[in-house]
């Protein structure tokens, strides 16, 4: 079975609003499930919280369950004007090898999760966008 | 309960800010244990909020597709425009009826998705407490093929 985790997380800014997606890598097994594969339902183990922060701004939390999909996906929104948020190269740029200057880097957005039986997953990704007025 | 009452009563979920790895506000699988193991709606309406018979609010929108293949992965869109302070994805469709509460921040658009296992065709409730201490909901109905907790 593969190690379970944050694939991805991905977030689109337009109108000093970020959308962000965070994909899991999680079997989300219920109770139910681990009865029937095991048969023992406490080998269950699902995502439990989740929250989302840029520096010590929490911008997204929930108490999640079981009921979740396999490999859940969740998607959120939160205003980022008050948020650092870098520019993202174009694929041009990138091959051309243009970095851009640290100083210039958008703010990070850091997603934590934990799961029943108490593993910690964590992911961030810098909040940028491709236009210049985001 | 005003906030203050309500955050010592989550006691010792509450993160610390000088612990960076645990950044989370509430943890309602701790602060409301009763909430997660309710096996209707109303029950876990009353564990969440102490209250049943709770007023529908148009200012909550609600997206379910009608018919879905797969119980495994209904999609579920839902958002609000009241004042939330939090929100909660209840179902009548699996063993228990919670799904997820949402504790709203200062940042939060209010506007989410997610897919989510239904085992059975049913009914999907989003219900938002706002900051006064009122209660609300909208519903939804459901139909699905095939159950879902098989994953």
């Amino acid at each position: 079975m593969a190690k379970s985790k944050i694939t991805a997380i991905k977030v689109k800014i337009k109108n000093d609003i970020a959308t962000a997606k965070m994909v899991f890598s999680h079997p989300m097994m219920t109770y139910n499930q681990a009865k029937t594969k095991t048969g023992n339902s406490d080998d269950a183990n699902f995502i439990t919280h989740i929250t989302a922060n840029v520096g010590e701004e929490v911008v997204f939390d929930v108490s999640t369950s079981q009921f979740f999909s396999k490999n859940p996906i969740f998607k959120f929104q939160f205003k980022c004007d008050s948020f650092k948020i870098g520019r993202k190269l174009m694929g041009r740029e990138i091959d051309n090898g243009v970095v851009i200057d640290a100083s210039k880097k958008g703010d990070l957005l850091t997603i934590t999760a934990t799961d029943r039986k108490g593993n910690t997953y964590k992911k961030s990704v810098e909040l940028a966008s491709r236009k210049k007025k985001r | 309960m005003n906030r203050r009452d309500f955050l010592s009563f989550a006691g010792s979920a509450i993160a610390l800010s000088v612990i960076p790895m645990d950044l989370s506000a509430i943890d309602f699988r701790k602060s409301k244990p009763d909430v997660w193991t309710a096996h209707t709606i109303d029950d876990a309406t009353k564990a969440l909020y102490n209250v049943k018979d709770v007023a529908v609010s148009d200012q909550i929108k609600l997206t379910v597709p009608k018919i879905n293949s797969s119980g495994g992965a209904v999609p579920v869109k839902f958002s609000t425009t009241l004042d939330a302070k939090t929100i909660a994805l209840f179902q009548d469709a699996n063993p228990e009826s919670a799904v997820a509460v949402y504790e709203v921040n200062k940042y939060d658009m209010k506007k989410y998705e997610a897919k989510i296992k239904m085992g059975t065709s049913g009914t999907i409730m989003v219900l938002v407490e706002t900051t006064d201490g009122k209660i609300y909901m909208t519903k939804t109905t459901t139909e699905v093929a095939a159950g879902g907790c098989e994953g």
